[in-house]
């Protein structure tokens, strides 16, 4: 009796373990249950959600890259002159890793189809001082990304997208000052575009992204692709505003880790706008291919306002799960 | 200061690493960063440098601050970060700038106006 009694508690136990909501570095749990929950997002908004929305999982099945891209890749690289074709085991078999280092390892061409990544580095062995700008600019940059991404079969559809519908492309730009600043110039330009779900954001540790960076006169310093290939497991039913409500009552909400709060305690959570977002639930990278495991979920961030009741208010973002459990 | 040479670079300093003004303190950033620097988001396991592990730290806690609804609403602006190195102009074949920390040299230049600046903007 006792041990049908411990077991029962462990199994609970171990049932809650594996319902509780986590995002480990994205969101801190909710600790207060206490507080007037008001919902000011207009019904219309909610209606336009989808009434189901798959999850996913990484699959297994290793990306395919085209020769013709690999190639173009190679010739920008240090590794130049190398044919691809002679890299794979034969004609047939593609779907293995490569990896090509230079003597002092220093410089890298590495292509993982199982991962779905491509990584080239190089590193700027010049002792000159260049001209003040001799790094193609972004708009180069991005055309060329372009031409990179559709013939490694990423469309522009699955990108991440701002708030005004455009792409979002990250911009870095490396200017470097030697003697005291009398020396100045533009050293590298990358962009980088993010990976988007459905047209839904993607949130995790280590986004899936397209990244080229180019230096003096172009030269080809990082390429960086990662973006593995995905499957849906299952498609659940979408959560109604009012079993939303319901799930943040209930403590199945995590705050955003930036979110700031009101000194006091908060009486008052006001809703007051959303947006959906799929969720990539493990912590590391490349532990990340677990068949079977539902890996990247759909989750509804809400945009709150914490009140005090001294009056304090703070905005912050409260993270739910969007389509009810399998 | 920059420009009169007046930098806290001691000899023994390699690197320094600095920001152009107020960085968002995400949890992402430790993490990233120790993460870039171990080879734990490279294909291979292959080490990132430390300047870049900085770089892409940053970008990466300013990627997860921008993914926030509040903040896609107002924007972030543009972030920089910055890295002080010895470059290799006056001597030594190995700018610090290289440094891993699984790899470097210590055939260096101490000159002081080897004493290099690198700025990222690292967002947008």
């Amino acid at each position: 009796m006792k041990w049908t009694s411990l077991f029962l508690l462990f199994s609970i136990t171990l049932g809650n373990a594996q319902t509780r909501l986590e995002m480990p570095m994205q969101g801190d749990p909710w600790p207060q249950t206490t507080f007037e929950l008001v919902n000011k997002i207009p019904a219309s908004k909610f209606a336009k959600l989808p009434k189901a929305l798959p999850s996913y999982a990484w699959s297994n099945r290793p990306r395919d890259f085209s020769t013709t891209a690999l190639q173009k890749l190679l010739n920008e690289s240090v590794f130049a002159g190398t044919n691809i074709a002679s890299l794979f085991p034969s004609s047939t078999n593609r779907g293995g890793n490569i990896k090509l280092t230079s003597r002092d390892n220093q410089d890298y061409f590495i292509m993982m189809p199982s991962a779905g990544r491509i990584l080239i580095h190089e590193i700027d062995r010049s002792r000159d001082y260049p001209p003040p700008d001799a790094v193609p600019n972004f708009d180069s940059l991005w055309r060329q990304m372009i031409d990179l991404a559709q013939m490694l079969g990423v469309s522009t559809n699955d990108m991440e997208r701002k708030i005004d519908g455009s792409i979002h492309i990250r911009k870095t730009e490396n200017t470097t000052s030697h003697l005291g600043g009398a020396v100045k110039y533009k050293s590298k330009r990358s962009v980088t575009v993010f990976r988007s779900i459905d047209g839904y954001l993607l949130r995790s540790l280590d986004q899936d992204k397209i990244e080229l960076e180019c230096g003096i006169n172009g030269r080809l310093l990082d390429f960086n692709f990662q973006w593995p290939n995905i499957t849906a497991t299952h498609t659940n039913p979408v959560l109604s505003a009012s079993a939303i409500m319901s799930e943040i009552k209930n403590g199945q909400v995590l705050g955003d880790v930036i979110n700031e709060y009101p000194s006091g305690a908060i009486s008052k959570v006001e809703l007051t706008d959303f947006q959906v977002f799929y969720y990539v639930a493990t912590m590391l990278p490349y532990g990340r291919h677990l068949p079977g495991e539902t890996d990247i979920r759909p989750m509804i961030e809400l945009l709150a306002t914490f009140k005090a009741k001294d009056g304090e208010a703070t905005e912050g973002s409260l993270f739910v799960p969007l389509t009810q459990s399998p | 200061m920059w420009s009169n040479f007046l930098l806290p670079f001691p000899p023994n300093l390699r690197l320094l690493l600095g920001s152009e003004e107020g960085i968002f303190l995400h949890p992402i950033f430790g993490w990233r960063f120790a993460a870039d620097m171990n080879g734990l988001t490279t294909p291979g396991n292959t080490p990132m440098t430390i300047a870049s592990s900085w770089y892409d730290a940053a970008g990466a806690a300013d990627q997860a601050t921008s993914q926030s609804l509040k903040w896609r609403i107002i924007g972030l602006g543009t972030r920089d970060m910055t890295v002080s190195y010895r470059d290799d102009s006056q001597g030594g074949t190995w700018k610090t700038i290289q440094d891993s920390i699984w790899n470097w040299s210590n055939d260096i230049s101490y000159d002081w106006t080897d004493v290099s600046l690198d700025e990222q903007q690292v967002y947008p």
